[in-house]
């Protein structure tokens, strides 16, 4: 989920700098010191999951949960999501620099829209309308993204219609996996752990000591 | 993560900061630039740097693979959305000459702006690339992030493995089914839960040390003769490239 360098013009860039920024520091402000070590932690688990394959015939895809990211998380997404795309930068070559601002704010401002739209009342539900919900999230957040990256590459032109188009398709099976995903992981959580879903208040009295 | 290790190139006498700014200053340069000629070149000079200084040839190829997977895709989609002389028809749609052009110009585009960031930086492990960003002004606790994810991932990866053989034992066989994304998904939330007490128990740990919501500074390298070429090297190389019509 990364536009490549070298294709967006540089308004395109600096909005996506701009956008990106705004949301980091929203989000480095709602840290306080306990949450910014476990959302440290948290971004190492997430990009662990980006190691993650699911296989689809003799093709596989790997797993994005940004929808996760942004249940448990919230705006915190966006520095957590700066720093996943930074090491895979720097350590992979995928996705750059100049392009670090535009994939964060592909990959994180659906993260904190799905905090916004599940969030509130996940804790309280049980059965199917919390698998319904969790699947939703990481479904819809996904999609989101994908509907974000392929605007962003119409910036470049009417000449990347086509490949936007082909890369929106082929992102319909990952939406469904992530929804899958999402679903069972979001649901194991709040069974097991539902404090973690708790309104912001009420979180600093967490989980015992593993 | 690995340990830091060094090719001990030339580069790596240059100070981080040095190269993380000039890595920065040389993408948008180039981010910007329509001209064959100037893409080519820098993605030359590039090639040129990680080779002799900075890190193995294997190393630098393998970078390039996820750019040119992209790029693959344009020349495969972006001709048969540009208007102009048809090289090809099929279906009442045409790959265009002025469509490939365009494919290439941003395919060497991209090639040279990655070849350029993975020589000046590629060869730097995150650790000492993240206390250069932190004496450059990045925010102190978008620091800490970064440091606890660098530390992080490879042991989250060994516990994941974990889990996921624990799985398979019990005759856990992937597939494109809803049994497999269940769970997966339960393995995620194991490790996504495992991750969060460990969190809990680093922080005890970092506050018995005097951690107070940020971690102290470090150490910086004095600024060098070799740091002060470089620079200069690179400045007139930039304004060279600004400049030439």
């Amino acid at each position: 989920m990364h536009i490549a360098e070298g294709v967006l013009p540089p308004e395109a860039l600096g909005a996506g700098v701009l956008a990106a920024a705004a949301g980091v520091a929203i989000g480095l402000r709602r840290l306080d010191e306990d949450e910014a070590v476990r959302a440290g932690v948290l971004s190492a688990a997430f990009f662990t999951a980006s190691f993650i394959h699911i296989p689809i015939g003799p093709a596989s895809v790997h797993l994005v949960l940004t929808g996760l990211m942004g249940l448990l998380l919230g705006w915190a997404a966006f520095p957590a999501v700066l720093v996943a795309l930074t090491l895979q930068a720097i350590l992979f070559g995928m996705g750059g620099l100049t392009v670090l601002g535009v994939n964060t704010v592909i990959m994180a401002a659906p993260a904190v829209a799905c905090y916004h739209a599940f969030r509130r009342d996940l804790a309280q539900r049980r059965g199917p309308g919390l698998a319904v919900r969790g699947f939703l999230a990481g479904a819809l957040t996904v999609a989101l993204s994908v509907a974000l990256l392929a605007g962003f590459l119409l910036t470049a032109g009417r000449e990347f219609a086509g490949l936007a188009q082909a890369l929106a398709a082929a992102y319909i099976p990952v939406i469904i996996i992530e929804g899958g995903v999402t679903a069972a992981a979001a649901g194991f959580l709040v069974r097991v752990r539902p404090q973690l879903f708790a309104p912001r208040e009420e979180i600093s009295g967490h989980a015992p000591p593993g | 993560m690995e340990p830091s290790h060094t090719y001990g190139g030339w580069l790596d006498r240059v100070d981080p900061r040095v190269r993380l700014l000039a890595a920065l200053a040389f993408s948008i340069l180039l981010a910007m630039e329509t001209r064959w000629a100037v893409l080519g070149g820098a993605a030359a000079v590039a090639c040129a740097i990680a080779v002799t200084a900075s890190m193995p040839t294997g190393a630098f190829l393998k970078r390039l693979i996820p750019v040119n997977i992209f790029v693959l895709g344009l020349f495969v989609f972006v001709p048969w959305s540009t208007e102009g002389t048809p090289l090809w028809r099929a279906g009442g749609f045409a790959y265009t000459a002025e469509g490939l052009e365009l494919a290439a110009t941003v395919g060497l585009r991209a090639n040279a702006i990655v070849m350029t960031a993975g020589a000046l930086l590629g060869a730097l492990d995150p650790l000492t690339l993240s206390s250069a960003m932190r004496r450059l002004g990045a925010p102190p606790k978008l620091c800490l992030l970064f440091v606890l994810s660098t530390r992080y991932i490879g042991l989250f990866r060994q516990e994941y493995l974990r889990l996921f053989r624990a799985a398979r034992v019990r005759c856990f066989e992937p597939g494109a089914n809803w049994r497999t994304l269940q769970t997966q998904g339960h393995l995620v939330g194991a490790l996504l839960l495992r991750s969060m007490d460990r969190a809990d128990r680093v922080l005890a740990a970092m506050r018995c040390r005097g951690f107070h919501g940020e971690l102290p500074a470090p150490p910086g390298r004095p600024w060098s003769i070799h740091d002060a070429a470089f620079a200069a090297g690179a400045t007139i190389v930039f304004a060279g490239v600004l400049w030439t019509p």
